[in-house]
């Protein structure tokens, strides 16, 4: 089945800027609160 | 042929497809209530503060809780979906109605079975019932049951689309709606079918008639139900996406191929990630439970961030055709947030992702796993799936079908506008305060997480108990709002406007 962008037109076009720009920004806002959740672990669990 | 041309869509809807559709939606809807109802005496039973059942109960509460709210409100659900997506998607009619009613039957006795048997103290097993924790045999008979009528509905879209084929509704692929409940439909037969393997010598052994039931063979077989159980589940609330945006907006993906493969994906794939409940059993070597882990389970993640991609970006497409088109953002600020079946589906999409999703990689990867389990983190990981993602998606998706096949309007359509985002809070703080509590190993399903009495002592992180509560307040919230879903829907479908034919 034909997409409806799969032409020359539209092949090497960004469709969806704002859903890359999104998908980044989630990206980095859930690494940064993996790495301190992360860090908050390791404070609560250390053991000396 | 009794068909009608729905004034919405276009579509033509057969008239014993829309009935068993209708049926099909309120009797999970009155599932969801119940489960809602067992969800709201367990949640705050877990709630330090409030602790509010005796265990006897507790344990009866949450063995009900998972089976209504975890199989029959979505199973019912997703036999609605089967019937919307392989007869009214494709305007074509239904084949053997009375197949479908058959179905329907059979999924209702034996759901009325396991409620009955359960209320009465008979089968306080938990939803995995694992041997040699013994139910009474009406409960496994009701388990069966329910299973061969879902086999019966989900073997009907097979016997729908071969017939709309040779009538010509389509002509190479289903439409992508249908193809996603046809994966859906896939992994379901090979679910129900484990589910009869174990099942069924398990009443066996509970009423005597076998001796004895291995409980590492029980684990085994029991997790190809249990958890491709849930795979049904994302496979149809992915397709529910598809179709809200389609829909809503006249979405259409971008790259439609892509998206059809990473159905395919699922249906050979997803199914692995059933073994991160066996990794800290014997029965697997090491080799296969890293391969199973740390590869194989990542082909069925890469299928979801495909679709976690490919919707948002329909919507962005079809809103920028409509003209929102400045800057990167305009679509998103201009998208429809008022109607609930998109504000649900674009919610269900970021929480499945972000709460559900990467926790679940987290907790099936084996090193974390043997870390987390059995901890309260994986129930958190399961809300943010099933909850936030499945469920809140049906609730979006039924919007839809309120005008679309009850010929209704919604009823309270302020109420209902905000009902998606309130569920959305509410179950979301459910899930984090879960996740939280057992990432400092609060068990899942203990009634006493303190326990008195034990041999040896244990104090967890004093923050246990402001995580905690923040579940316990989260309950509150997301069963308000379900209240309000479930009397939108429910009053709608009885008492709506008619909207013209």
């Amino acid at each position: 089945m034909a997409d409806k962008y799969d032409d020359e037109e539209h092949r090497n076009k960004i469709e969806a800027p704002g859903t890359l720009a999104l998908s980044l920004i989630f990206l980095v806002v859930f690494m940064v609160l993996w790495f301190l959740h992360f860090k908050w672990l390791v404070e609560v669990w250390w053991v000396e | 042929m009794e068909f009608r041309t729905c004034s919405f869509t276009g579509l033509k809807i057969h008239k014993p497809a829309e009935d068993l559709i209708k049926w099909n939606v309120i009797t999970a809807v009155l599932f969801l209530t119940l489960g809602g109802l067992m969800g709201l005496l367990i949640g705050i039973t877990r709630w330090p503060s409030v602790h509010y059942l005796d265990p006897t109960y507790y344990y009866r509460y949450l063995t009900l809780h998972g089976f209504d709210a975890l199989l029959v409100w979505i199973i019912f659900f997703e036999v609605a979906l089967v019937h919307f997506t392989s007869a009214v998607l494709l305007n074509t009619r239904t084949v053997i109605p009375s197949a479908g009613w058959i179905a329907y039957s059979l999924m209702l006795i034996g759901a009325i079975f396991v409620n009955i048997t359960t209320f009465a103290g008979k089968a306080d097993v938990l939803f995995t019932s694992y041997v040699p924790l013994k139910a009474s045999g009406v409960y496994y008979t009701g388990v069966i049951i329910f299973a061969v009528g879902a086999l019966t509905a989900f073997g009907h879209f097979f016997a729908n689309i071969i017939q709309a084929k040779r009538d010509g509704a389509y002509k190479h692929s289903l439409p992508l709606g249908s193809f996603g409940m046809a994966a859906a439909s896939i992994i379901a037969v090979v679910t129900l079918a484990h589910g009869a393997v174990i099942m069924i010598p398990t009443l066996l052994w509970s009423i005597g008639l076998i001796k004895y039931l291995d409980p590492g063979t029980y684990r085994l077989i029991f997790w190809g139900l249990g958890h491709p159980s849930q795979q049904i589940n994302v496979c149809a609330m992915v397709a529910a996406w598809y179709m809200v945006s389609a829909f809503v907006l006249g979405g259409k993906p971008v790259n439609e191929k892509l998206s059809r493969t990473a159905f395919v994906l699922y249906i050979f794939f997803i199914n692995v990630a059933s073994e991160h409940h066996l990794l800290v059993d014997p029965i697997f070597s090491n080799w296969h439970k890293i391969i199973n882990t740390s590869y194989v389970m990542h082909l069925a993640v890469f299928a979801s961030m495909v679709h976690a991609f490919a919707i948002p970006a329909s919507m962005e497409v079809a809103l920028r055709e409509k003209g929102y088109t400045n800057g990167l953002f305009e679509w998103l600020k201009k998208a429809p947030w008022g109607n609930p079946a998109f504000s649900g589906t674009f919610l269900s999409i970021i929480g499945f992702g972000f709460l559900g999703g990467t926790t679940g990689v987290i907790a099936g990867t084996e090193q974390f796993n043997i870390i987390r389990h059995n901890t309260f983190f994986i129930t958190g990981h399961f809300h943010g799936t099933v909850v936030v993602g499945t469920t809140l998606a049906f609730m979006a998706f039924s919007y839809l079908l309120m005008p679309y096949i009850f010929k209704r309007e919604l009823i309270m359509p302020r109420l209902a506008s905000v009902q998606p985002y309130l569920y959305f809070i509410g179950v979301s703080m459910v899930s984090i305060g879960m996740m939280a509590a057992g990432a400092l190993g609060v068990p899942r399903r203990h009634w006493d997480i303190t326990f008195s009495g034990a041999p040896f002592s244990f104090t967890f992180d004093p923050s246990v108990d402001m995580f905690l509560s923040i579940m316990g307040l989260g309950t509150l919230l997301a069963v308000f709002a379900g209240v309000i879903y479930v009397v939108v829907i429910i009053g709608s479908a009885l008492f709506g406007r008619r909207v013209a034919p």
